[in-house]
């Protein structure tokens, strides 16, 4: 069945007019653009603010599309390139940030900065900063807020100078670069729509107001917590936050939204910065996510004999730039020790086999697992041993003196193939250097 | 993609079945000590601050912060509508099976992003009432 054929079948008795057949043609061909516009989103990774727009502005990708809109970027990133050099980014001042996440100096978050971020919106923000300390928000909140923890806050409405100040808490230290690049969006955002002329920030807040009442809107804490007696108090705050939010989610995590929240957004962008390529942004923030993923929840791991007893071994390894140190009782002397997987990182909640070889050239295997803690100086490790034996032969693992808290059952036997240890011991580390400190 | 998680009613959790352990020690570890961010507004300074505060397990708003939670640690997360992909369904069903485009994009429907769905719903709608 073609389209046309489509068009007669489902036509009604009125519809058999040229007119009839003509409209349901035309829905087919839109049907077309639908497909082609998505064929061709999901090329560039999909995602686009500006194919996106054309559905709704009914511009028809073609095959060549993907070229112009390449050329197009190409263009948008030259302009601005040209326009930071007119912009002082350089004058943002870093305060105490060279310590955050442990490892990110305060000139790398300025090219985090550059990379990311649309330079019109940060022509306001006159500081970001790292706080040795955090405020009390329960002497002004009352119970509900005495055990909150503060994070960040913008500075950005003060109503006399258009200056904003961006400042990082203390516990935000500890946390890492994902979380970073996430929170500077989500106060960069407050910071911009404190900087919008009126009429800009009223078409946003109808624009809000219409995406806070719709069941399709935007789901997050941050906004669906916010209650005040005072109904237009609870909007007014709704809407700030909404807007926070989106825009935290239009950098970092665009597949999330809908795509009306994604035109916000997107539509604001365009007339406040229109030479900010977005794509390209979206790609190096990635990439920095991805790099600061593996930096956070990966640790380098090496170990080494342990002189004191022949029948343990040493584990070290990094986390978070604190260095850890482990005993693994083995109960039996190894004499060679191998890491039986690619490369030498651990990541949180797996489980990685090392393989050593006893003296009888028996081969073992150590289970080991990472677990991240909610305190961040302590990581908790879990540890099991698996024996594999050959064909003919049997073995049994005892981990009973293991020590630990055990949390399952005895150890087991096989005569070939994985013996799978239901013994796991759960160990507490503490850096080194706290270790070194007490004692 | 490290699997899907669906939170009833009462918080309690379920995972598709493609769903790796990673995930669900993720989901471990945020249960033992779940925390929600809030935004907190000071008229005095005019400043908003970014909080955590412990949630408890029972609270309606737990599963969004496991969300928020995730997407601050630098997951990507994506909420799934099924309401909305039975829309796209009933929409397109007033195209004919052999249409290529029809094909296509219900090809695609599972493996799309909240994104794209919402455009390509948003897109249908406005065909239906031209």
């Amino acid at each position: 069945m073609n389209i046309l054929n489509f068009g007669m079948n489902k036509a009604e008795a009125s519809q058999l007019q040229p007119e009839g057949i003509q409209r349901q043609r035309k829905k087919n061909e839109s049907l077309r653009n639908l497909s082609r516009i998505l064929t061709f989103s999901t090329i560039i990774g999909g995602i686009s603010g500006f194919n996106a727009t054309a559905i709704f502005e009914g511009i028809r990708p073609d095959k060549k599309a993907k070229r112009i809109i390449t050329n197009i970027g190409r263009i948008l990133a030259e302009t601005a390139k040209a326009k930071e050099k007119e912009l002082s980014l350089e004058d943002i001042k870093l305060t105490g940030l060279e310590g955050f996440d442990k490892r990110i100096s305060a000139e790398e978050i300025r090219g985090m900065l550059k990379e990311t971020f649309p330079p019109k919106w940060l022509g306001y923000i006159k500081s970001i900063e790292q706080a040795n300390d955090s405020p009390n928000l329960s002497e002004e909140y009352g119970e509900a807020l005495s055990s909150a923890k503060s994070l960040a806050s913008c500075y950005c409405w003060d109503g006399q100078t258009p200056d904003k100040k961006i400042v990082f808490h203390k516990l935000a230290k500890e946390l890492n670069t994902a979380f970073l690049l996430q929170a500077l969006s989500h106060e960069i955002a407050h910071a911009h729509m404190a900087s919008m002329p009126e009429s800009r920030i009223q078409r946003l807040k109808q624009l809000i107001a219409e995406r806070l009442s719709s069941p399709d809107r935007f789901m997050s804490s941050y906004v669906e917590k916010i209650k005040n007696k005072d109904k237009s108090v609870e909007s007014g705050k709704k809407t700030k936050e909404y807007w926070a939010t989106i825009v935290e989610n239009f950098f970092a995590n665009p597949n999330s939204l809908h795509i009306k929240d994604f035109l916000i957004v997107a539509n604001e962008l365009k007339q406040s910065d229109p030479s900010f390529d977005y794509l390209k942004a979206l790609e190096r923030r990635r990439e920095l996510a991805r790099d600061t993923k593996e930096q956070d929840l990966f640790a380098t791991i090496s170990h080494k004999e342990n002189p004191e007893d022949p029948n343990s071994f040493k584990i070290t390894f990094k986390h978070k730039g604190e260095s850890y140190e482990m005993t693994i009782p083995l109960n039996m002397p190894y004499r060679s020790f191998l890491i039986s997987m690619s490369g030498s990182k651990l990541t949180y909640g797996r489980s990685y086999h090392f393989r050593f070889e006893d003296q009888e050239s028996r081969r073992s295997f150590l289970e080991l697992e990472i677990i991240p803690s909610a305190d961040n100086n302590l990581v908790k490790v879990k540890f099991g041993l698996k024996v594999k034996t050959d064909q003919s032969g049997s073995q049994i693992v005892d981990t009973d003196n293991l020590g630990g808290t055990t949390a399952g059952g005895a150890g087991g036997q096989t005569t070939s193939g994985w013996v799978e240890e239901k013994t796991f011991v759960e160990k507490t580390l503490v850096p080194l250097f706290k270790n070194e400190n007490k004692s | 993609m490290l699997g899907g998680i669906e939170f009833k009613a009462d918080n309690s959790v379920e995972f598709s079945p493609d769903t790796v352990q990673e995930l669900k020690n993720i989901v471990d570890f945020f249960m033992k000590n779940p925390i929600v961010f809030q935004d907190i507004w000071d008229q005095k300074t005019g400043s908003f601050t970014m909080v955590e505060t412990p949630v408890s397990p029972d609270d309606p708003i737990l599963p969004l912060a496991f969300k928020d939670w995730l997407i601050k640690e630098g997951y990507e997360v994506v909420e799934e509508h099924p309401e909305e992909l039975e829309e796209i369904r009933k929409l397109l069903a007033e195209f004919p099976e052999d249409n290529p485009d029809k094909k296509i994009i219900l090809s695609k429907l599972l493996a799309m992003s909240r994104l794209e769905i919402s455009a390509l719903l948003e897109g249908l709608r406005k065909i239906n009432n031209d």
